[in-house]
């Protein structure tokens, strides 16, 4: 397959990147003057290394010549330039090494998408993903320590990194179900389009695929990662759905749905923390309600047009403002007007994932394309719904947009992967 | 206004101008490719120009001579329910061969197939694709198929 | 592609993703713009705090432009100053601790006209709107408005000077629109030690904080013969002329003794005029009985007993016995001011201006003025409260009070004025319970065309004629001074 492949010229990307490149160079310009200063090289400095790897990723693709999707990758240096302007004031502390983090995230973007590595081993060793998986979850539960502002135990530390395998579950299972699906897919169809003479109900099929998803979900709510686990057990049905084509499919999961979220709140304390801070954070706007109300005050200070970036107070008195609340900081700096941009962009790059699987040439890159737009939409669903009090909130991350190396990484991987897909490549 | 605030005001209005002009870009590149494969779709959904392979002996796979499979730009034949051409026979592996769109020509490419990939009575080398052309007889272990484009007028047509 | 389902499928995914994210582009004009000014206003968003320390909150300045409080910026740390304590009881304080639930503290008037026109001096109000949205879009600090208050800050201190360290109130109000010139409160608190929170806690057990002159309730004693006699005169019970011979007279009203035990040796009768200056008790007894209860209960009303004034600092409610009967002794002690009617000194100004005026009680203010500023929407309510009696009984009580300070008891209250200061006025020495009696001095001056009214309190003073008198008499002097030099200034 590695013949014959000659340059061509990504005229859209390069335009794409311009455009999402002055944005990423403005953008952490106010900080400076604010303190009083020239906006200087050095300032400029992180967005122009940011801006260097992509331009290194567009020429790799043009060089190659594969052909793979021109709207992604300006996509993505449009949401981390806005969240690298974002960490230069919300955690100062950690912004150089969340440079880094994004640096490796866009090489590993990039490796994912071109690397000489057939993706059928995706599909081929996918029991395999799915126990790593839960494997590595499991290994959390026991030795993971809790994140640097206390809580359940999401980390686990190797050397002097630490990450969360709960992001790394998150794309695996995608894996898994896209390949599992895609195998049975005709199976699961049958009975709606009325072929065949299958009578057997389709969830003797879905066995397998209930137990290793029982699993992880079991696991994470064992661990207390509730974002977590809501977040797979969307994807999971919006995959399921994909796969059979039948909305008895999802209706059948929110049915499902609406009883494990009333048994888990009968018997799980933190759901119910939750769901009581849901329904009336101020009871307790100082203690278990503080995120919440400072949270929503936050965004409350944003107005229409915002704050101006970097003359937000939201670091001050929003704990975990740079990784779970960091829409609640999009929404002071930038206002009503600037944090629905930023959210249409979000959007488009899930709808972008989903253009790229309906071009997918094979099942299993289709519904691995579709599983993974679904998880960074729901992804970001779940967190900015639970920002605005439209969901109880359950602290994940905010694809593209959050501080944390895993998350950064986990979803640059997904990126990688669409890329790779829209090739058109056999997987 | 002070130095300092004109300075803010101007940052600030070029960073909105310039995200929601990203936006639109985006928006407009988005929609455009849209309606460019709404119109492939329309062009080549059920057309008589499809490119497809036509059965001429469909050995054990229950399908009638005569039918045709579509042909994409990237399309998978073999025993596999995955595979974009499923063809229940014995003679066929589980992920047989493919057939490739690159560079205005068709490829086709044996996954190493028990049986054999064959083009004109020609046996393919495993993993080499080999450009195909409208009307050659193609051959996946005892089954056979005409491959039919109307690639002219595709040509014409863009 | 050959998968019609799949493509459905995709596509309704992807009308959901744009519905949610619709739904949170809504939530996020929900919380960010409909539902921001209200998050903004909670006492406990930090926001506020931060936002506060910014504020070029407005100065607070007399009828002459003398500050009496004001903003000074050190770097970046605001301090509120108070040049004039003794106006706290007016001007109030500003914190940035005291927040009701506030755990972080916020800033804001906490009393006073700091309280009162808290919007005004955070700039909240009044400000062109092309001002709050150049504002806003810079993240300018708030610039708040100065403000002008009718008080006399010097008048003011020589009130405050003149009731010494007792505690007490002294009210001066413009006779004809009501305006407050003075208004003191003692024992009264640092408003700058307070910011600071340098207030010792045990001076806190005089209740410094607590408005006298507003919100103190106190027996009126004799000083309320001033409605009997509005009433009496207006209603064809007493006149003028009237003599009364009532100087060793006891009368009992069903087995309650009342005696004149206050007129000169010797002096057994009097005029009406002569009663009211030896505040014969027994006189004033009689004409509330022969008012009877329903009139004497409805003159208390026209004087405002029952109600407040409107005043943006806020008063407490005259009152008279809640009880539905009142029985003749208590008639006839309430006629000459002891009974069951409680008073606030300023309304004790109001009913003095009464009768130096047209016979209305003026409706007290304290906004004189916002500069620069469209203001009505925060200007204090004017004009006339309650139309008490008609100008010529005001008049004929007018003479009266003046005879009360020539030839009464009142008349204390000219020793050591200069010549040519007249006034009138009625003293009162009101029984409380468990202590000397309140010293009540109501007053107006000069005597005749008069310009300002007073009330004075010293609360378990002892005698009106003795304490409270000189009070006024010197207080009243410096007002009227102080405004006609104020009047030839403007």
């Amino acid at each position: 397959m590695s013949t014959r492949l000659t340059p061509r010229f990504r005229g859209t990307e390069l335009l794409l990147l311009i455009s999402a490149s002055a944005i990423a160079i403005v953008a952490p310009a106010p900080l400076p003057l604010r303190a009083g200063g020239r906006v200087g090289v050095s300032d400029l400095a992180p967005a122009l290394v940011l801006i260097g790897a992509f331009v290194a990723v567009h020429l790799l693709f043009t060089f190659r010549g594969r052909g793979e999707d021109e709207v992604l990758a300006p996509l993505i240096l449009f949401l981390t330039g806005i969240s690298l302007a974002l960490s230069r004031h919300l955690a100062p502390d950690l912004a150089d090494r969340q440079l880094a983090w994004t640096i490796l995230a866009v090489g590993a973007m990039a490796f994912v998408a071109i690397a000489p590595f057939d993706p059928r081993l995706l599909r081929r060793y996918r029991y395999t993903w799915a126990i790593a998986g839960i494997l590595l979850v499991g290994v959390t539960l026991v030795a993971g320590r809790p994140g640097p502002l206390g809580g359940p135990r999401l980390w686990l530390s190797l050397g002097g990194l630490s990450f969360q395998p709960s992001e790394a579950l998150k794309i695996l299972l995608v894996v898994f179900l896209a390949a599992y699906l895609s195998e049975r897919r005709e199976l699961l169809a049958e009975r709606q389009l009325g072929f065949g003479p299958f009578s057997a109900p389709p969830f003797a099929y879905l066995a397998p695929l209930g137990v290793v998803f029982g699993a992880s979900l079991a696991l994470l709510a064992v661990q207390g990662d509730l974002g977590a686990a809501l977040l797979l057990y969307a994807i999971a049905l919006s995959m399921l759905y994909l796969a059979s084509g039948r909305s008895g499919t999802a209706a059948l999961g929110l049915v499902a749905f609406a009883l494990g979220a009333v048994v888990l709140h009968r018997y799980i304390p933190i759901v119910q923390v939750r769901t009581a801070l849901w329904l009336d954070p101020w009871s307790d706007p100082q203690g278990l309600g503080f995120q919440s109300v400072q949270a929503l005050m936050t965004v409350g200070a944003g107005g229409v047009i915002g704050t101006g970036l970097g003359a937000g107070l939201a670091a001050d008195y929003l704990p975990a403002v740079h990784t779970d609340f960091v829409f609640a900081a999009i929404a002071e700096e930038l206002g009503l007007a600037g944090a629905s941009a930023v959210l249409a962009v979000c959007a488009l790059l899930a709808l972008r994932g989903l253009r790229i699987a309906l071009s997918a040439t094979t099942p299993f890159a289709r519904l691995l394309a579709a599983g993974l737009s679904t998880a960074l939409a729901i992804q970001t669903v779940i967190i900015v719904g639970g920002t605005l009090r439209l969901i109880p909130l359950t602290g994940i991350t905010l694809p593209f947009l959050s501080h944390g190396g895993s998350s950064m990484l986990v979803s640059a991987i997904s990126a990688g992967l669409l890329l790779r897909i829209s090739t058109g490549e056999s997987m | 206004m002070s130095a300092l605030e004109t300075q803010l005001l101007f940052a600030r209005t070029v960073l909105l101008v310039g995200i929601y002009t990203f936006l639109a870009t985006v928006a407009l590149v988005a929609l455009r490719d849209l309606r460019a494969a709404g119109r492939e779709t329309a062009s080549s959904e059920g057309n008589s120009e499809t490119p497809r392979a036509v059965i001429l002996s469909p050995g054990e796979s229950g399908r009638a001579a005569g039918t045709w499979f579509p042909i994409r730009d990237v399309t998978s034949i073999g025993r596999e329910l995955d595979n974009e051409i499923v063809v229940q026979d014995p003679t066929i592996s589980a992920r047989h061969a493919v057939i490739l769109r690159r560079d205005a020509a068709w490829w086709l490419e044996d996954f190493g197939s028990t049986n054999g990939t064959w083009v004109g009575g020609r046996r393919l080398e495993s993993g080499v694709p080999e450009v195909v052309r409208s009307g050659d007889l193609l051959q996946f272990g005892s089954v056979r198929l005409r491959f039919v484009t109307a690639e002219v007028d595709r040509e014409r047509a863009t | 592609m050959s998968d019609p389902v799949f493509r459905v499928g995709i596509l309704r995914l992807a009308l959901a993703i744009v519905a949610a994210y619709a739904v949170l582009i809504g939530a996020t004009l929900y919380w960010g713009v409909v539902r921001a000014d209200e998050l903004a206003g909670r006492a406990d968003n930090p926001r506020r705090y931060a936002e506060d320390r910014r504020i070029r909150r407005g100065a607070i300045l007399d009828r002459s432009g003398r500050v009496l409080a004001r903003t000074e910026f050190d770097g970046e740390d605001p301090t509120r100053r108070y040049p004039f304590p003794s106006t706290a009881p007016v001007v109030g304080f500003q914190t940035w601790r005291y927040g009701a639930g506030a755990v972080v503290g916020a800033s804001y008037g906490a009393g006073g006209a700091e309280a009162a026109y808290d919007d005004a001096l955070r700039g909240d109000v009044g400000r062109p709107i092309r001002e709050v949205i150049a504002g806003r879009i810079l993240a300018r600090p708030h610039v708040g408005n100065d403000i002008v208050l009718t008080l006399d800050a010097e008048l003011q201190s020589e009130a405050f000077d003149a009731l010494g360290p007792r505690e007490g109130a002294v009210v001066v109000v413009d006779v004809e629109d009501g305006a407050v010139r003075a208004l003191v409160s003692r024992p009264t608190f640092d408003p700058t030690a307070l910011d600071l929170d340098q207030t010792d806690s045990s001076d806190l057990d005089l209740q410094p904080l607590f408005n006298r002159a507003t919100h103190g309730l106190y027996p009126p004693g004799s000083t309320w013969k001033m409605v009997t006699l509005a009433a009496a005169l207006a209603e064809g019970e007493a006149h003028t002329a009237d003599i009364f011979d009532d100087g060793d007279a006891v009368e009992y009203f069903e087995g309650f003794p009342v005696a004149c035990d206050n007129n000169p040796e010797g002096v057994t009768q009097f005029d009406l005029a002569h009663a009211f200056a030896y505040s014969c008790n027994v006189t004033f007894a009689r004409l509330g009985v022969a008012l009877g209860r329903e009139r004497f209960e409805e003159w208390g009303e026209r004087f405002g007993l029952g109600d407040a004034p409107p005043f943006p600092l806020g008063v407490a409610d005259a009152s008279i016995s809640q009880d539905s009967s009142i029985d003749l002794p208590e008639l006839a002690s309430a006629a000459f001011g002891q009974g069951e009617v409680l008073v606030t000194p300023l309304h004790m100004a109001l009913v003095a201006a009464a009768a130096a005026g047209d016979g209305n009680l003026p409706t007290p203010y304290l906004l004189d003025d916002v500069p620069g500023v469209r203001w009505r929407r925060i200007a204090d309510e004017r004009g006339t409260w309650r139309k008490a009696m008609s100008a010529s009984t005001a008049e004929e009580v007018r003479r009266i009070m003046v005879t009360s300070v020539l030839d009464g008891w009142a008349r204390t209250a000219l020793f050591g004025r200069s010549e040519g200061f007249t006034m009138g006025g009625k003293t009162g020495t009101a029984e409380a319970p468990g202590g000397a009696p309140h010293a009540w001095f109501i007053g107006f001056a000069p005597a005749e065309q008069p310009v300002v009214a007073i009330a004075v309190l010293v609360v378990n003073g002892g005698e009106g004629g003795a304490v409270a008198a000189p009070i006024a008499g010197h207080v009243l002097e410096r007002a009227v001074s102080l405004d006609q030099s104020a009047g030839e200034s403007r």
